[in-house]
This record gives C-alpha cells, sequence and structure tokens, in this order.
C-alpha cells in the first residue's frame, strides 16, 4: 500500500494548521526553533491521521506532547485530544538483562547440536532486530508481540512515506521558486546593465 | 515455460520448490505466494547449498522413517536464517523429504540445483504409474483443484506425497488436483502427507486474495479422530465428525478451504492486537459438522491442528503466530523497496529498520530545510492543492537527487510537476521574496553552513559514524548547496 493523494492532501492541511500556530511568533525564532516547530507539526499531522487507531500514532502524540504541549492541543482540538493524550499506553516491558542472560545461558549449555545451535543463532538475530525495530518505531516498545509490532510498522511507514512525499514536494516546489526568481532578478540586473551600458551609442 | 515439464515432474518439483521458496534469495521467500514458474525456474543461489544437501543427504534419503526429526534438524541446520520460518516451510520439508526414498540418491549436487535439472534424472526412478503422476500433478494445483474426487479416494503414501509436494509449497500451479492415488506405500509419508494437506491448505489459503488471515483456518484431517482442539484465545476450533477417511477428509476439506476464502472473510477475526496467549484453551466455538459457510461472529479464529502435529495449545498457537508474522512480513517487503530479493526475517527486519530511520532522517533534514528556505514559514500550500500537484507525488518520488547517505533511490519527477508548482507558487512566494533575494541568500547561506552541521549531528545521532562535518556538508548535500551557494 503506498501513500495515496487524499492522504497527501489530508496530512498537508493538517500540518498547515500546525504551522499557522507558530505564524504570530515567528520572527523572533531561530532556525532551529523554526524546523522543530516545523517537524512537530508535521509529525503530529500525521500520528493525528490515524486518529489514534494505531498504537505508534499514540505514542508519537504523547511524544510531542512532551516537548509542546500546547501545539499537541491546539491541533487535536477537541475531544479526541484529551482522549489521545491522556490515553493509557500500555506498560514497557522491560526484560531484566542479568535473568533473561542467565537463562540463556542455561539454555545454550543444554543444546549441543550444531543445528540447534544455528537455529539458536537466528532467533537471537531475528531478537535483535525485533528489539532494533522497537527502538526505531514510536511506541514500540509498548508492543506485546511481533505481529503487532509488524503492524504497526507497515503503518507507520505508510505514514512516513506521506510526510516525506508532502515534505519534499513544498521544498521543491520553494527551492524551484527561490531559484527562479533568482534568476528573473539576475536577468533583470543583467538587461539594467547593458542599457545603461548602451545609452552612449545611443545617443 | 516449464509448464509441460511441471506436469509431469510437478512431484519432484515440489521437493527442490520448497527449498528452493525458503532458501532463494533470489525468490521470493514467502512460501505462500510463490508463483510457479520461479517454482520451475528458481534456483538456490547462496545458500549454503553443501551445508544442507549434506544434512539432507546423510540423514533424509536413507532415513525415511525419522524423517520428521532428521528433516526437522537438518532443515534446520541448513537455514539458519528462516529458523523462525520454519513453521510452515520445515514440516512440509519434512513430509517432503520422505519422498526422496522413492527416489534413488541423487547425490548432494544434485539435489538443490533448480527444479528442472533436478527432474529428469528422478524421473527415470520415479514410480512407474503415470496415472500417479498425472494425479499428483493435477493434485498440485491447490487453487483450482476440485478436491472432491480426491474424498472417495483412499489415500495411498504415494497420495500422501502427492499431497506433500503441494503442500509444501505456494502451489498456484497450472495443474488440476482431481485424485491423487499414488501406489506406494510408505506408512511414514501416510502420516506426515495428512499434516502436509493440511498445511498445504493452510498455505493455499494465503494464495487466495482477499482472505487476511487465511492460515487461521486451517482444518486439520480428521484421521485422528478430533484434532486441533486446543486454541489460542483467539483461535476457535472446529469440530469435525468423524470422516471416515483420513485422507479423504483431509482433502474434503482441504477442498473446503479452497472453496471458503469468503467465508473465511467472516470467521476471520482480525484480532491481531490481543496478546498471543498459547496456553489458553478456548473451546467455546467449536462447531459441529462441516466448516463450510456458518462461523459465528463470535469474534474467534478457528485454528485446527493438523495430523501429526502436537495438539498442544502451545504449538498452536504458535503456528498461527507464525503465519501470521509472515504475511506481515510480505506486507512489509512489498513496501520496502529493494527486499522482494531477499529471504529471511533476519535481512528483512534489518532492511526495514534500515528503511524507516532513513525516512525518519529524510523528515528531519526537510524540515530543517524548509526552516531555512522559507524563513517567514509562509508556506502558501493553496496553490499546491488546487494544482493536484501532490497527486503527482503520491507515487513518492522527487526530482532533487537526495543525499547519498540516504539508502534509498528516489525517481525523478516528471518536469510537468516542476512548471506546476512553479505556476502556482509563484505568485504567492515571489513577494515576499524578490525584494531581499540577494540578503536572503547570503543569509540563507552562512544558515545553511552553521545548520548543516547540526543536521547532520542529527542525521548521525542514531550512532552512525559521525563524519567530518566539512566532508559532508560538501558533498552529502549537493543539491542544497547548489541551489544556495550560486
Amino acid at each position: 500500500m503506498q501513500p495515496t493523494s487524499s492522504m497527501n492532501e489530508e496530512f498537508l492541511k493538517k500540518w498547515q494548521m500546525g504551522l499557522q500556530i507558530f505564524r504570530p511568533s515567528i520572527d523572533n525564532t531561530s532556525v532551529h526553533e523554526r524546523k522543530k516547530a516545523i517537524k512537530l507539526s508535521a509529525d503530529v499531522a500525521m500520528a493525528s491521521l490515524r486518529k489514534g487507531t494505531t498504537c505508534w500514532s499514540r505514542a508519537l502524540i504523547e511524544k510531542t506532547a512532551t516537548e509542546d504541549n500546547f501545539l499537541v492541543r491546539q491541533m487535536l482540538s477537541g475531544i479526541k485530544a484529551e482522549a489521545l493524550i491522556n490515553k493509557k499506553l500500555p506498560k514497557k516491558i522491560v526484560c531484566h538483562r542479568k535473568i533473561v542472560r542467565r537463562s540463556k545461558k542455561i539454555l545454550r549449555r543444554k543444546s549441543k547440536s550444531a543445528s540447534e545451535e544455528a537455529a539458536a543463532k537466528a532467533k537471537r538475530l531475528v531478537k535483535r532486530r525485533t528489539q532494533g525495530l522497537r527502538n526505531v518505531v514510536p511506541g514500540g516498545e509498548l508492543m506485546s508481540n511481533d505481529v503487532l509490532l509488524l503492524q504497526e510498522t507497515l503503518d507507520y511507514i505508510v505514514s512516513l512515506q506521506t510526510q516525506v512525499n508532502v515534505m519534499r514536494s513544498i521544498v521543491d516546489a520553494a527551492e524551484a521558486e527561490i531559484e527562479r526568481t533568482v534568476c528573473c532578478s539576475e536577468n533583470a540586473i543583467v538587461i539594467r546593465g547593458w542599457r545603461d551600458y548602451s545609452k552612449p551609442f545611443c545617443t | 515455460m516449464d509448464l509441460s515439464e511441471k506436469d509431469e515432474f510437478s512431484a519432484e518439483k515440489r521437493n527442490p520448490d520448497n527449498y528452493d521458496s525458503v532458501n532463494n534469495p533470489s525468490g521470493d521467500w514467502r512460501v505462500d505466494s510463490y508463483p510457479s514458474e520461479n517454482l520451475i525456474s528458481a534456483g538456490p543461489a547462496s545458500c549454503s547449498p553443501s551445508q544442507m544437501m549434506d544434512s539432507f543427504g546423510q540423514t533424509l534419503w536413507y532415513d525415511p522413517t525419522s524423517v520428521q526429526a532428521v528433516g526437522y534438524a537438518g532443515f534446520n541446520g541448513g537455514n539458519a536464517s528462516s529458523s523462525s520460518f520454519r513453521g510452515s516451510i520445515d514440516r512440509s520439508l519434512e513430509m517432503g523429504w520422505n519422498l526422496p526414498n522413492l527416489l534413488p540418491p541423487k547425490g548432494n549436487g544434485l539435489f538443490l540445483p533448480n527444479a528442472s535439472s533436478f527432474l529428469p534424472p528422478s524421473m527415470a526412478q520415479f514410480p512407474a504409474d503415470s496415472g500417479f503422476i498425472e494425479r499428483a500433478a493435477r493434485f498440485s494445483l491447490f487453487s483450482g483443484g476440485n478436491f472432491s474426487d480426491m474424498v472417495n479416494q483412499p489415500l495411498g503414501n504415494s497420495e500422501a506425497i502427492g499431497l506433500f509436494l503441494q503442500g509444501g509449497g505456494t502451489m498456484q500451479g497450472q495443474c488440476q488436483s482431481n485424485e491423487l492415488n499414488v501406489g506406494e506405500p510408505h506408512n511414514d509419508v501416510s502420516v506426515a502427507v495428512k499434516e502436509s494437506t493440511v498445511r498445504s491448505s493452510e498455505q493455499a489459503k494465503p494464495n487466495v486474495p482477499g482472505s487476511g488471515n487465511v492460515s487461521e483456518d486451517t482444518q486439520s484431517s480428521g484421521g485422528n479422530g478430533q484434532k486441533g482442539r486446543e486454541t489460542s484465545s483467539n483461535t476457535k476450533k472446529r469440530k469435525r465428525n468423524g470422516q471416515k477417511n483420513s485422507e479423504a477428509a483431509q482433502s474434503h476439506r482441504s477442498q473446503q478451504s479452497e472453496e471458503e476464502p469468503d467465508n473465511n472473510g467472516d470467521e476471520k477475526r482480525n484480532d491481531e492486537q490481543s496478546p498471543n496467549s498459547p496456553g489458553k484453551k478456548s473451546n467455546s466455538g467449536k462447531q459441529q459438522g462441516k466448516q463450510s459457510s456458518d462461523p459465528p461472529k463470535d469474534g474467534y479464529i478457528h485454528v485446527r491442528a493438523r495430523r501429526g502435529q502436537a495438539t498442544n495449545s502451545h504449538s498452536l498457537a504458535e503456528r498461527v503466530r507464525r503465519e501470521k508474522i509472515s504475511e506481515r512480513m510480505k506486507f512489509l517487503q512489498d513496501l520496502v523497496p529493494g527486499c522482494n530479493k531477499v529471504t529471511g526475517k533476519a535481512v528483512m527486519l534489518d532492511e526495514i529498520i534500515n528503511y524507516v530511520q532513513s525516512l525518519q532522517r529524510q523528515v528531519e533534514f526537510l524540515s530543517m530545510k524548509l526552516a531555512t528556505v522559507n524563513p517567514q514559514m509562509d508556506f502558501n500550500l493553496e496553490g499546491l492543492l488546487a494544482k493536484d500537484a501532490l497527486q503527482l507525488r503520491a507515487g513518492s518520488s522527487s526530482t532533487t537527487p537526495f543525499p547519498p547517505n540516504m539508502s534509498m533511490a528516489y525517481p525523478p519527477l516528471p518536469h510537468g510537476f516542476m512548471q506546476q508548482t512553479l505556476s502556482s507558487i509563484g505568485r504567492t512566494i515571489t513577494s515576499p521574496l524578490s525584494p531581499m533575494n540577494g540578503g536572503f541568500k547570503r543569509q540563507e547561506t552562512n544558515g545553511w553552513e552553521g545548520d548543516l552541521q547540526n543536521v547532520i549531528h542529527i542525521n548521525y545521532g542514531a550512532g552512525d559514524v559521525t563524519p567530518d562535518p566539512q566532508a559532508a556538508a560538501t558533498a552529502s548535500l549537493p543539491a542544497a548547496n547548489m541551489k544556495v551557494e550560486p
């Protein structure tokens, strides 16, 4: 499933809405703050597209709420904001490393055959990667099973693609516009120069 | 292609095909959606064939009676990367390895190869039962299969083999499977095969379009009585009334499973969110008799244990979970570009992680870029919306060459897009920018230099090697530099 144009538009609208909140205070901000504002509003817009149905969106909104509660509340106006922010996310899964390591050692001692070790190694690899994925996907730590994690990842990837597409299109458009205006202004200067230069010849 | 060959050699094909489907990095590693053509032509490229061959050659070929255990071990030995993939593959492979008993061992080199080379020598030794071959071929086609013919056939071992052959893989073959009446008695095989039939029926389901959790509706053969009592909390079991012939039953059920993809949609309860609780047994959802069409929508997914498999609730739930995971991985493979050739969970997960990280970094980078490009942050986007430029965007592409530190490659947009955006944006952005172009650019340039370093730190904050900011600034953002510094 690829991001659809309707998704793009929705995201754009919500993002615009978020950016509007920053407009009044724009003159005092540095580049970093602007960038942060852009990114946060984009994230909230992306998460709100899902309307709280997915775990990652809730986690993402909560994460941005810790950085800029005001923005989040403004963007997600209405009951939804309250529900999303206050919604209790499932507890983080905490693994006591010592215990896990000990039990793994015991297991390793038992299984000596090469094939079993290979299988165990593969399992370990997969587990490590799954943990890595949990770190990357917002709210991944809270997902109890792998199936859910993969599903959330799927949805998250699609939303990220939407976000990236829209942002890139805007950047391209803005840059192209700047280049265009620069060229125009440069051309104007050149023409003016020529005119001045050619004046003595005319008269 | 090799379809004619396939018809004849479908039986033998299944073995290498299964093997391929698991170990072939160039093919789709998903078992359930392996196209039939690939089965024929794909050859395992780099999956330690010798290693696998050794394990198989030594164990499976000559020791049919202990196939299950051995095959499992051998399989695992050979395929480290898909350990959790075992659920669907290895059992079928176990069964499949029963088949080789019929065929004289070819030697290691022949075992793994692409199906076409594998087939001819084996064909010679294959039981000279043309009927078997034909039936095996026909049986191997799940989706179109008409199992009703098979229902009343006593399922001999050869039949079982044929079933297995089909079951092992992702059969969407062209042959119609009507009956399978192979005349090679082989006790182990029959047991294994029954399982495989169910397995194949289960695997066939994912082939059916539109059925999401197809695999959860596997039906076990009734030969061993009512298996499959145990379920996870999300599964309900359909009780099968004793059907006289286990094979018939299983074939019938396979047919049923084939025929009711739509019904499965009803029954299936996509309760992905609920955790897997293998310990629970829920017999509440049992249905008597045929499970053809009327599963009550009580939110349970029926799973039936396969014959010969443990009916432990743990293993059943485990199997369901594994199939769900493999299904999700399939979707992810479609989504992440460049992952079609990746086999195995670990590598796939790695790719997914990289992709997500790269997308996140892109967002950071683009937001930084936007912050600098447009200090007023007055992105006037009505023009974009109006000009449906976003529709052009829907396919995820970009005109600007992306920095090389990003792992994805994006195809360039058609030029038309740029003109449109120019025309739409031009009216709006020009005015605020034009009076201060020179100053703006200089300021922007300075801003870029300072901020590039920050961007780079952000980008590499995840723990990658921090490159030299200068080098990165010049090398990694060529597009920006080109625009910003004339």
